[in-house]
């Protein structure tokens, strides 16, 4: 309390806190979390066309009666099944699986829960569980997206992210002018050895074409993250250890590449 | 050909039928019996409330047309004959409340805060609420036949029959059947004997009983004692295992009432074909589901009219029906034919101490709820937003019990009141 | 991350406060005078025994007693050693934590169990974390391994259908033990359980808060939805809108100002899909860091940062708030009413002793059995109103005691197609017999009901069947009518001695003269009519709904 009668904020008193619990240490030194996040990448992140084209080939294997529409009406570029059944195919269908997609020459939209195990005569299995959506539209000069991949996915066999026993809970916003684009990451997607998180990861070609800026998490064995917050164009930054920080570190060289691939697959009408 | 309740009921009320004015039940009346009805799974205000024709934002039905009964508006349909004749002859005695905001779109969320007003797991309902402070001394203050119902400090005026049917099971005796070990009905002789003993033994352990917690206790259980003496009747007179529709249901809460055993009664409505109101898909399950809903409401109030009260000439007169749904449905069709869930939503009360006739409240174009003067129960900006609060205060000032001791925050919807 | 520390304040500076050097003494909250008369020696064996171990005393515990009334104060603190405890413990805390509910999302059937496993699933399921609790507490560990340690507690059942490992310690008799969840969920004890935040769950447009609400009211006391906050419902926002709206709207902010920065620790049980086992079963390590973008705002604990969820069960822990909601759950439990605020200087003191040992839940039970609040019989003379309502001078068992306690009796338990009739309400009769489901009945009744009444009546009936047969007929011994030939009647030493024994048995006393009167006078009427095996039968049963047998 001042002479004045008022309560002042103490601007030295606001500094950043950290948490006061003891986590102990990291399991992971930060260039192994940092390896981990690289080898995550080459499979891949997922997005929504991904897990689209693994449903509709999925769902190309069906009959009739099998499985059992919600509608007589419904087809399954708009519609609802739930069963328990093998198409004479041979393939196997359980669950739920809702998909509807409408796309014009200038708008793309896309979206499906998923709760099913889809499996081939030969046994391979294909199981989602969760939600997947895209809407993308053309702009006056380019497109403009946004995205979620939420769940857990699976495929047997699969080289990608779902072969890692995927699970996701991203969202990815985006534009394409013709000529660059920029591509907003929020969330976390789980690949069989690591999870990775991203909160506002950006990559804007025009700004910084080869490198993205915000912060980039990967969790370590032990429960707890490692953190790098990237504020320019350089593509490093400070590396910290659950509020602790580590040192200069800089974001994996796949990260770029990867978020460009993601902005191109999804980016296209 | 064995008759039917109803019919019984109606000759009865012929015989007993007691010459002189008609009495109404007064405002705010201790001696009002509460119907509750419930939809479960969140009706489609656009099928009877929300005659919102000419929004692009709301989805309404080819063939529906708005229709205003006294000062009702609803929405009318070829395929709802049962709503439209129900409002041309009763619509003097309905009022609905339109555009309450639940506060979730959760059913088991929108369950709670539409029956307790608060989403706290230590509370009470309406029906409850009610039944404690008016009709605790009856032998089965609330039954609860189907629906919701939520309890915490007045558990004990509930009557739950039990989804399988337990209550009538444990009266008969049947419940015994129910058990995986071999095991036979006492004869009824030697039942006799037990339950005279335990009587005495009660009444007795009563007398010794301190006073304090044992006192009370132990006087609840000489009454409950008593009570269970007089329910193996009253269970065979109303035939509680005879409820599979809702029109059973509903004549065995009236039969409830003038007999004097009831305060309130909660029945679930499960939809045509027991399809039920949560129509994601197939929306025209909604309008089906009306027209059912209604075809029972009007069998009910027929029963009621026909029924001597306990004050009043007529038990119609001592009845409010209360039909509400624990949430709305989002205004636009979704890529599966069906409407998904919305927070707003309406009610419906008929009869005793309602002023028919009228909605209060309303949707805006988006259908979202509006503003309401509860006084007069005009759309105003000056108004407030109601919530279920509101119809749980309605409920209890018509039940004479103050609203202000559950409900300091929410008023009433004075409007209503006749 | 900022911590905001002090609002801007414009109030005349307060009087001036005695500096800290200035105090001389800690006051101490004094309890007001006690106006209850503790429950004599037997009847006291009575109730502990059937608090704590879910069954009547023994003849000989009672003839122990009564031989030497001071007696029964180590016998009842040994009581929670018993292996029976811990499964009270489990019924304990469903009255606090409300997790035994009859319906999940998720059903027998989406894990392919048969439908006679339905019930042992719906019971499995909310039990896991009651489980662990008691675990915590019979094997007298500090109470913060409760929502620190690494393991949970899981039956076969939850061992097939969960990412769970066994850890290789024995099972107890039911079947539990130690596990540990494999889907990398850190280290939270009963708040990182499957079984908590299923019963607790959360929306796509709730975000977590409904759980950061329930967090607070079972493991700290603290309600949310008590504060007396006043606001009109906001239009439809979306979910930025309505961010901006709860962290700048007044009388929002003075919930969502901590409720969201806990809320935003718990994504790694955030579902995309509320009704997909892939979804539900396992922990997402990957959406721990969507609760900042749900909510826009940083994970903490009322005010102080949390780095990552895995900083939940330590930040939980170390709270005051922990102990003491410990001890209030504790004592409502035991206590059979609510703490009210003339309890304070109690549960203050109790709180303490707790701290002071360790933090090991047996001791708080065996303080919480030595007090008066417990112990209260009867009322002084001079007791007024407010302690005639308030004290707990008589309770009735609740449909688990009577199960456990009429099983132990009779060996009837009723099971109706697996399901146990008194502990379900599909089938059964736990809400209709004065229990409560954990959803829409959250409050055991206190007093007889009308359909208390009738699942007491038929219980007894079905258990004196049992047990008449059984003692007759079977060929495991007798339970209750020992050295009492089908040929004896009143008069007999054999009728007259079984008839004592079961009077004993039932009410932990000798009866009066009356009662046996009317007890054979009530068997000889039943014979004349019905044979030796009915009037056995309904004197049992009789005595089964006598008020000294179902109140303790």
């Amino acid at each position: 309390m001042e002479a004045d009668g008022l309560c002042h904020l103490d601007e030295e008193e606001a500094a950043p806190a950290s948490s006061g619990v003891d986590a102990g240490s990291p399991v992971w030194t930060g260039k192994e979390a940092l390896a981990e996040v690289e080898a995550a990448l080459s499979h891949g992140l997922p997005d929504a066309i991904l897990l689209r084209d693994r449903y509709l080939e999925g769902i190309s294997h069906i009959d009739p009666v099998c499985p059992m529409r919600e509608s007589e009406a419904a087809t399954f570029v708009n519609g609802l099944w739930f069963d328990d059944c093998y198409s004479d195919q041979g393939f196997h269908y359980d669950g739920l699986g809702i998909f509807e997609e409408q796309r014009t020459a200038s708008t793309w939209y896309l979206s499906g829960v998923a709760n099913f195990e889809i499996t081939t005569p030969k046994g391979a299995v294909f199981a989602g569980g969760g939600e997947f959506a895209l809407d993308l539209q053309a702009t006056a000069t380019g497109t403009a997206w946004t995205s979620k991949v939420g769940g857990v996915y699976h495929e047997d066999g699969a080289a990608d992210w779902l072969g890692e026993d995927g699970e996701a809970g991203l969202y990815v916003e985006g534009a394409w002018n013709g000529e660059e684009a920029w591509v907003n990451l929020d969330g976390g997607v789980g690949f069989a050895e690591v999870d990775l998180a991203f909160r506002d990861l950006r990559y804007d070609e025009s700004v910084c074409p080869d490198s993205a800026q915000g912060e980039l998490l990967v969790r370590d064995p032990g429960g707890h993250w490692f953190s790098l917050v990237v504020e320019d164009c350089s593509g490093c930054g400070t590396l910290s250890w659950h509020d602790e920080e580590l040192g200069p570190a800089c974001f994996p060289d796949a990260l770029v590449p990867e978020i460009r691939r993601l902005a191109e697959r999804q980016g296209a009408l | 050909m064995r008759p039917t309740r109803r019919e019984l009921l109606a000759l009865s009320s012929a015989l007993l039928w007691a010459p002189g004015l008609p009495v109404r039940a007064a405002e705010g009346d201790s001696s009002r019996k509460f119907l509750f009805v419930f939809a479960e799974g969140g009706w489609d205000q656009t099928r009877l409330f929300a005659p919102l024709f000419g929004s692009s934002r709301v989805d309404m039905e080819a063939e529906a047309v708005e229709r205003v009964v006294r000062d009702l508006p609803f929405v009318d349909h070829p395929d709802r004959p049962s709503v439209r004749a129900f409002l041309d002859r009763y619509g003097d005695r309905t009022s609905f409340i339109n555009g309450f905001e639940c506060r979730s779109v959760a059913h088991d969320v929108c369950l709670r805060l539409a029956m307790t007003g608060t989403p706290m797991p230590a509370a009470d309902d309406w029906p409850s609420l009610i039944g404690a402070a008016t009709g605790a001394s009856l032998l089965l203050p609330v039954i609860q036949l189907s629906g919701p119902s939520y309890t915490h400090l007045n558990g004990s005026v509930v009557v739950r029959v039990g989804e399988k049917g337990q209550l009538p099971d444990l009266i008969s005796g049947e419940a015994l059947l129910r058990s995986d070990q071999l095991l036979t009905a006492t004869p009824v002789h030697m039942e006799q004997m037990e339950d005279a003993f335990v009587a005495e033994r009660v009444l007795r352990r009563a007398a010794e009983a301190e006073r304090g917690r044992a006192a009370a206790m132990l006087a609840r259980a000489r009454e409950v004692s008593e009570r269970v003496e007089r329910v193996a009747e009253a269970a065979e007179a109303l035939e509680f295992g005879a409820t599979e529709s809702l029109d059973d249901g509903l004549a065995l809460l009236i039969d409830a009432f003038s007999k004097g055993l009831a305060r309130c009664g909660m029945v679930k409505h499960v939809g045509w074909q027991h399809l039920g109101y949560d129509s994601h898909a197939d929306i025209p399950q909604q309008s089906r589901n009306f027209e059912e809903l209604f075809a029972a409401l009007h069998l009910a109030m027929e029963l009621l009219e026909a029924t001597p009260g306990e004050v009043s000439a007529r038990l119609a007169d001592e009845v409010t029906i209360v039909v509400m749904s624990e949430m709305g449905r989002y205004p636009l069709l979704n890529s599966r034919g069906g409407k998904d869930h919305w927070t707003y939503t309406s009610a419906i009360l008929i009869g005793s101490g309602v002023r028919g006739g009228i909605a209060v409240g309303g949707y805006d174009e988006q259908c979202a709820g509006q503003r309401v003067d509860l006084s007069t129960g005009e759309v105003s900006d000056a108004g407030v937003s109601m919530v279920p609060d509101n119809l749980g205060a309605t409920l209890l000032a018509l039940a004479g019990v103050d609203p202000t001791e559950h409900f300091p925050n929410a008023a009433p919807i004075d409007a209503l009141l006749a | 991350m900022i911590l905001a520390l002090l609002l801007a304040c414009a109030e005349p500076a307060p009087a001036p406060q005695p500096a800290p050097e200035e105090v001389e003494e800690v006051v101490t909250p004094v309890a007001p005078p006690f106006e209850g008369a503790p429950l004599d020696a037997l009847a006291l064996l009575r109730r502990a025994s059937l608090d704590l171990r879910g069954v009547l005393p023994s003849l000989d515990e009672v003839a122990a007693v009564e031989a030497d009334p001071a007696a029964v104060d180590a016998l009842i603190a040994g009581f929670v050693d018993d292996p029976r405890y811990e499964r009270r413990l489990v019924d304990l805390f469903a009255e606090h934590y409300l997790t035994r509910v009859e319906v999940f999302n998720l059903f027998a059937t989406d894990f392919d169990l048969p439908p006679e496993q339905d019930f042992a699933y719906r019971r499995s399921v909310g039990e896991e974390p009651l489980r662990l609790l008691a675990r915590v507490a019979v094997e007298d560990r500090p109470w913060t391994d409760a929502v620190t340690t690494d393991q949970t507690l899981a039956n076969p059942l939850l061992l097939s259908i969960w990412p769970l490992e066994d850890v290789g310690e024995p099972a107890d008799a039911e079947g539990w033990r130690p596990a540990r969840y494999t889907d990398g969920r850190p280290a939270g004890g009963a708040v990182m359980t499957n079984g908590l935040w299923w019963r607790y769950y959360t929306t796509a447009n709730n975000y977590n808060r409904s759980r950061a609400a329930a967090l607070s009211r079972l493991f700290l006391c603290e309600d949310f939805l008590t504060r007396p906050i006043s606001f009109e419902a906001v239009a439809i926002l979306d979910r930025e809108s309505l961010n901006e709206a709860i962290q700048t709207i007044p009388a929002c902010v003075g919930c969502h100002s901590t409720l969201d920065p806990l809320a935003a620790s718990l994504f790694g049980f955030w579902w995309f899909d509320i009704y997909t086992p892939v979804e539900l079963n396992s922990y997402h390590a990957e959406r721990e860091q969507m609760g900042p973008y749900y909510l826009e705002t940083e994970m903490a604990w009322f005010g102080e940062p949390m780095a990552d969820p895995a900083d939940l069960g330590p930040l939980l822990a170390a709270d005051p708030r922990y102990t003491r909601c410990a001890v209030e759950v504790a004592a409502k439990a035991l206590w059979r009413r609510p703490v009210e605020l003339a309890d304070f200087a109690t549960v203050s003191a109790l709180a303490a002793r707790f701290e002071e040992g360790g933090l090991r839940h047996k001791a708080l039970v065996r303080a919480i059995l030595e007090g008066e609040d417990y112990r209260v019989g009867g009322l002084l003379p001079e007791a007024g109103a407010e302690a005639e309502a308030r004290l707990s001078t008589r309770r009735m068992l609740s449909p688990e005691q009577m199960e456990s306690a009429v099983a132990d009796l009779t060996g009837f338990i009723w099971r109706y197609g697996g399901y146990d009739q008194l502990t379900n309400d599909v089938y059964g009769y736990r809400v209709l017999a004065g229990g409560m489901d954990g959803q829409s009945v959250t409050r055991p009744e206190a007093e007889p009901t009308l359909t208390q009444a009738l699942v007491m009546k038929r219980l007894a009936q079905a258990a004196a069947q049992h047990v008449v047969h059984e003692d007759f007929f079977g060929t495991e011994g007798r339970r209750l009518l020992a050295g009492v030939s089908m040929d004896d009647r009143p008069g007999d030493a054999g009728f007259e001695a079984a008839l004592l024994a079961l009077h004993r048995r039932l009410f932990s006393r000798s009866p009066t003269e009356d009662e046996l009167e009317e007890a054979r006078a009530l068997w000889q009427k039943v014979h004349d009519g019905g044979g030796v095996n009915q009037a056995w039968a309904s004197l049992i049963a009789v005595l089964l709904r006598d008020p000294s047998f179902w109140t303790i």
